[in-house]
């Protein structure tokens, strides 16, 4: 089985998917950079002719292609923050800064939608992820409709919004006062706040840095979550972030266990729920990067939760169904305390890097190749 | 700090969730907690009405020791709209000697968020009380403070609010032997000043006093830790203080060097200072005092490191 890999070369998901091809003897992957499929580059060259499956990698960590992902998102959608195609070419590198979301992924769409176009010339290609899938699932509005339109529980959503003050009086309509507000387009946590408001006190936690200085406010993703009550930060942070769109849920409370709230990362492989793993936190974002803990499933069985692992398991696999054409899909579930309710909370396209945590014996990937060659 | 959990034990007893499938058939061995999950409050539940079906359980009279856990979600519930119910069940716990007003996790409800009010009640309704514990400052108030058989009060908040600690220096508790206090940050609401807490350590209100909690005592940079340190030292309550507890707070060498210029403090049996500011060496020269001494958890400094978002 020979497979091209779309993706950012030298990124450490490409090399572990290439271990986990090499332990199973096939030839290694064929990488074809993002950076080539843009317009008027040389395109996927001979790769295709070769080649009996295709995967689609995340486009992080390469800045180069981010400010080329931005500069083709330009003049789209008529959004008229969006900078033209030349500023975009002219950004400076500001390691960890948040900025042009809505943009990056206009550009990222439409070349996905390039991807899409090609491979239906190749329908002999085995696709082990869907472009149009991972368009959705880079969208947050789109993601969680798109669930909800398929019966998966989620945390009620509250729409997008994109200032302070639609967020307080979507707040009021809804007569909530906590709320998760995720940058549309966002990963990672990044520029993810978790909001309380009543009466004339906020307040928002989050892994944002907020920086002000001569030419406005700018917001990094730093490694340490804190905790926001000045009412211009609190504005600050949602106006800035809510620029490129901000989606908003219900902040259901998560349930504890060992010292820690938690909620679960599933990894959904052709079907089946595998790879679970808890994440444990002592602040309300529960990413791994900020310092979190991984926690086996098997602490809900001494918390006493013995049918909760199976529904969380059910709605993880009931969130992938939503995405047939995926091969994997990375959902984060949440339980509520006492172990009740369970809602989705994301569906990932590339929430396959759990190196090292084993399902039956198995990395991640070597689950999908399993798949793959069933 | 951020309580991630709920209270396993609690007064010396395991901690059990009462509800439909839990009764109090382990009373008065377990200490049982009244809770609302999300499922419950989002259908309506309300604690008043889990107070209701405790307080006409066959069994309650045999309960010891008792968790309000969370009430509500969303901060608009304040602990005055269950209290009187549980003041006048009082006659049905006769045995009641433990109450916690608060269990309650971050996730449900941070701790500045609780809406809590005056818990004072409580006392009069329980005469035989002898474990307070109340999570939460926001509206809170502890009038009156007196009981005769009360051993052990501990108030955590993110912000203690100055009457609380005024009732506390004016208490009426002759068998207090425990006495712990969040004092938390001026950001989520402590309001009170050095004089206030001079009062409560010029001793001799509390004659059985032996724990001396003052924790959690600020955001770094905050000097409340340091002074908190420096006015117990000095002060007549250290004659009889056997355990000193300066936790959870942000205390460094400038309050822990003035708390060691007083001889008596070789005189307490323990002093609590883990999650502190201080550096190895400066722990090292607390160490030698030669008593026991917890500093764990030592904190640095930390600007924050940035990372790229990648795509998950």
């Amino acid at each position: 089985m020979r497979f091209v890999v779309v993706g950012v070369p030298d990124d450490r998901r490409l090399k572990l998917f290439g271990e986990a091809v090499a332990r199973r003897g096939w030839p290694a992957p064929r990488v074809v950079p993002y950076r080539d499929l843009l317009p008027g580059r040389p395109g996927w060259g001979t790769a295709l002719e070769s080649a009996d499956a295709v995967r689609i990698e995340s486009p992080g960590g390469d800045f180069a292609l981010e400010r080329e992902l931005i500069a083709l998102g330009a003049g789209a959608d008529g959004d008229r923050s969006f900078l033209s195609a030349d500023e975009a070419r002219a950004l400076d590198y500001d390691h960890g800064r948040i900025r042009h979301g809505r943009q990056w992924y206009v550009g990222f769409r439409s070349v996905l939608a390039r991807i899409e176009a090609e491979l239906e010339r190749w329908p002999r290609i085995l696709r082990t992820s869907s472009p149009a899938e991972i368009a959705v699932q880079c969208d947050k509005a789109a993601c969680q409709e798109r669930l909800e339109a398929h019966g998966v529980p989620i945390a009620p959503p509250l729409g997008v919004v994109r200032s302070h003050e639609e967020l307080i009086e979507r707040l009021e309509v809804w007569g909530t006062t906590r709320a998760f507000l995720k940058p549309r387009h966002g990963s990672s946590a990044s520029g993810v706040l978790a909001y309380r408001g009543a009466g004339d006190r906020e307040q928002v936690t989050t892994s944002v840095e907020l920086v002000r200085g001569a030419g406005g406010v700018a917001l990094y993703n730093s490694l340490r979550v804190r905790t926001y009550s000045r009412p211009e930060d609190v504005r600050d942070l949602v106006d800035v972030l809510g620029t490129d769109g901000l989606w908003v849920e219900r902040w259901i409370p998560k349930a504890s266990v060992a010292g820690h709230a938690f909620d679960v990362r599933v990894l959904v492989v052709a079907g089946r729920a595998r790879h679970t793993m808890l994440r444990l936190s002592r602040s309300p974002l529960t990413n791994l990067h900020l310092g979190n803990r991984r926690g086996d499933p098997a602490l809900l069985h001494t918390a006493g939760g013995a049918g909760a692992l199976d529904r969380l398991r059910d709605a993880a696999e009931a969130a992938a169904r939503a995405f047939p054409l995926s091969l994997h899909v990375g959902v984060d579930v949440l339980i509520a305390p006492g172990l009740g309710r369970v809602a989705v909370l994301e569906a990932n396209a590339f929430g396959d890097l759990l190196p090292g945590w084993l399902h039956d014996g198995q990395e991640t990937y070597d689950a999908q190749l399993d798949a793959v060659a069933a | 700090m951020t309580i991630s959990d709920n209270l396993e034990r609690f007064a010396g007893r395991e901690v059990v969730d009462f509800g439909p499938d839990a009764r109090l058939d382990r009373a008065p061995d377990a200490a049982y907690r009244l809770k609302l999950d999300w499922d419950a409050y989002e259908n309506g539940g309300t604690m008043v009405a889990l107070l209701e079906q405790l307080l006409a359980h066959p069994r309650a009279a045999e309960l010891e020791a008792l968790l309000i856990g969370a009430w509500d979600f969303e901060s608009s519930v304040e602990a005055s709209a269950w209290l009187p119910t549980l003041c006048a069940g009082a006659s049905r716990l006769p045995r009641l000697r433990a109450l916690m007003l608060g269990d309650i996790t971050a996730e449900e409800q941070e701790i500045s968020w609780i809406k809590q009010s005056n818990v004072g009640p409580v006392l009069p309704a329980f005469p035989g009380l002898e474990v307070l514990h109340v999570r939460g400052g926001d509206g809170l108030d502890i009038d009156p403070l007196r009981h005769e058989r009360l051993k052990t009060l501990v108030v955590e908040t993110g912000g203690l609010p100055r009457i609380v600690l005024e009732r506390v220096a004016s208490a009426h508790l002759p068998a207090l032997e425990h006495l712990e206090l969040w004092l938390g940050t001026s950001d989520y609401g402590y309001d009170g000043t050095m004089d206030d807490l001079r009062a409560i350590l010029a001793g001799g209100r509390f004659p059985a006093l032996r724990y001396l909690g003052l924790r959690d005592l600020g955001l770094r940079d905050s000097e409340v830790a340091d002074e908190v340190a420096a006015a117990i030292a000095g002060s007549p309550i250290l004659d009889q203080i056997q355990e000193l507890d300066l936790s959870l707070g942000t205390l460094s060498w400038e309050g822990v060097s003035a708390l060691m210029r007083d001889p008596r403090l070789r005189n307490v049996r323990k002093l609590d200072i883990h999650h502190h500011y201080l550096d190895s060496a400066a722990v090292a020269r607390l160490m030698a005092l030669g008593i026991e001494i917890d500093a764990s958890e030592p904190q640095e400094a930390d600007e924050g490191q940035r990372y790229c978002a990648v795509g998950e």
